[in-house]
């Protein structure tokens, strides 16, 4: 593809999406983890919750006047992708315990339903599916053992009810959660490795945060 | 909708989960016991319950959950949460039972007959484990404060009165030692390193045999698969690995399961291996194949302050509960992995 082709298509993207305002949230939270990853570990063992940080951005799938936006019903879609260091159950010092982070990463598919304004509640839907890779460490001294998993979301959803901030700005509770499913397993740990995963299992999160977002004219 | 609400009930059970297996309280279990050690005695069929803090040796029968507690050791009367006080570790030679006590310092003979103390010699540091060597005729006492292994030649009992206990010597363990196992039939003692490694020691000659990688980050429990000589270590983190030493320590077999254990237990007949963990606020059970293949069988809630298993020769698996001041006995409901591939 040309250059000249790529700056055609690019420039034609919002007419081919038929979108007339994105939405990029930023959000942080808590996310209390539920299930088991595998046959032998449940979700809660390793990890006594994540700090996600999560970016989302989204396409009105319809065009939409600006002064109609809170008071119609809409649609959008997008992606989400979700960095969440989690906090260790295991560790000593205060050291081991910041190396023994762990950590999971998400990249999804979003839909988002925006309902019309009630009140001064501007309510919104979330709903989505993709990927994630979970780990979890131990760090003790200089030796280190990682379990880490992935799988795909199944699910992904929350409710989001938000206030304006001003014209273009959104700020909202999140309470959602997800469910996945861990299709493959590793561990590394001193003088041993481990892959294939023992007994498939359903985790997911429980999701308690804030968003702030954006809504731009496309 | 189906794995939502199976997601929605586990988020309940997950905070609301009480322990399972029956509560048997020790003696003096109020405001807490430091449990470590947990031990089996099959001639005396008594699961062996050293109370840190509570100053008793419990002895708990498997079937009816009575509990006689042999008084006399050291006392404290606030409970910290940890296993640093009192009596915390035993194990069982020739009729006697041998305890250590944190507090004291010391190694005391047990006559379980009379039920009481009956002799008494000091250790040269804070104790951790006491195990005996048939082979020898000794005693092994892990100190980690010391980077040592101290150990005492055991005289015979004579017309009952308490064998003799004399320090002979001690095996420096640089980085350790944590947890001590003992291979009678092959002559070998085995312990961790805190992190990564184990090592084996020859009873006879007190030499090292050699240290290996036994996966954990930080080493905890050992035990012993007798029939092969294969040594299993828990890790903190919630691996578990299965050492071969006749290979130079080769890992048959890992596998990472829940997370917080420590002292674990070995069901000889059935294979099973119990773990229990405090982080994962559960008790797991793994088969050991006869190839040295390790498989989660299942696991049961346990107390989240629990980090020490047992097992009786009933069926059942025991798991400490500090703040409870006493055990849980788990009837294992798992196929014995015997006759496992």
């Amino acid at each position: 593809m040309s250059a000249r082709a790529l700056a055609f298509v690019l420039v034609s993207l919002p007419a081919v999406a038929h979108a007339d305002l994105v939405d990029v949230g930023l959000r942080t939270g808590y996310a209390r983890p539920v299930g088991a990853f595998d046959l032998g570990t449940h979700a809660s063992d390793g990890s006594f919750g994540a700090i996600p940080f999560a970016l989302d951005a989204t396409f009105g799938l319809q065009p939409i006047e600006r002064a109609r936006v809170d008071t119609s019903w809409r649609a959008a879609a997008g992606v989400f992708v979700a960095y969440a260091p989690t906090i260790p159950t295991l560790c000593t010092s205060a050291p081991e315990c910041i190396s023994s982070i762990g950590s999971d990463v998400e990249l999804g598919m979003l839909a988002r339903v925006h309902a019309p304004r009630m009140a001064f509640v501007l309510p919104e839907a979330e709903i989505g599916a993709g990927w994630s890779w979970s780990s979890r460490s131990l760090v003790d001294r200089d030796a280190v053992s990682t379990r880490s998993w992935n799988g795909p979301v199944l699910l992904r959803g929350a409710l989001v009810p938000s206030i304006r901030l001003g014209v273009h700005t959104r700020f909202g509770l999140v309470v959602g959660g997800s469910i996945a499913r861990s299709t493959s397993f590793s561990l590394e740990a001193p003088g041993v490795t481990r892959h294939g995963i023992d007994g498939a299992r359903v985790h997911g999160t429980l999701d308690f945060g804030l968003r702030f977002a954006v809504d731009l004219d496309w | 909708m189906k794995t939502a609400a199976v997601l929605g009930a586990a988020a309940v059970l997950a905070c609301c989960a009480s322990p399972d297996g029956d509560a048997i309280a020790m003696i003096h279990s109020s405001p807490g016991i430091g449990f470590d050690d947990l031990r089996w005695s099959p001639s005396l069929g008594r699961v062996l319950v050293p109370g840190g803090r509570s100053g008793v040796l419990d002895l708990v029968t498997p079937d009816t959950g009575e509990v006689v507690g042999i008084e006399g050791f050291a006392t404290t009367g606030d409970y910290s949460g940890g296993h640093d006080d009192g009596p915390t570790s035993v194990d069982e030679a020739e009729g006697f039972l041998y305890v250590t006590d944190r507090t004291t310092t010391t190694l005391a003979v047990v006559d379980p007959a009379k039920q009481a103390i009956v002799g008494n010699v000091p250790l040269a540091t804070t104790p951790d484990y006491v195990r005996w060597v048939a082979t020898t005729r000794e005693l092994w006492v892990s100190e980690p404060s010391g980077a040592q292994i101290e150990i005492f030649s055991v005289g015979t009992s004579v017309a009952g009165a308490p064998p003799a206990l004399r320090s002979v010597a001690t095996i420096p363990v640089e980085n350790g030692p944590e947890s001590l196992v003992i291979d009678p039939v092959r002559g070998r003692a085995y312990t961790h390193h805190w992190q990564s490694s184990t090592v084996g020691i020859d009873v006879r000659t007190r030499a090292l045999l050699g240290t290996w990688p036994n996966g954990c980050a930080a080493s905890r429990g050992i035990e012993l698969e007798p029939e092969h000589g294969w040594v299993l270590a828990a890790c903190n983190e919630g691996t578990l690995t299965v050492l071969d030493p006749e290979q130079g320590g080769r890992v048959l077999s890992v596998l990472a399961a829940g997370a917080g254990f420590d002292v674990m237990g070995y069901a000889r007949s059935t294979r099973h291996v119990y773990l229990a963990g405090g982080a994962c606020a559960c008790l797991t059970v793994v088969g050991l194949a006869p190839t040295g293949t390790l498989s989660v069988l299942g696991r049961f809630d346990a107390p989240s302050d629990t980090h020490c298993a047992v097992a009786d020769d009933r069926g059942h698996a025991w798991v400490c509960a500090p703040s409870e001041g006493g055990v849980r006995r788990v009837s294992d409901p798992f196929p014995s992995w015997a006759g496992s591939p």
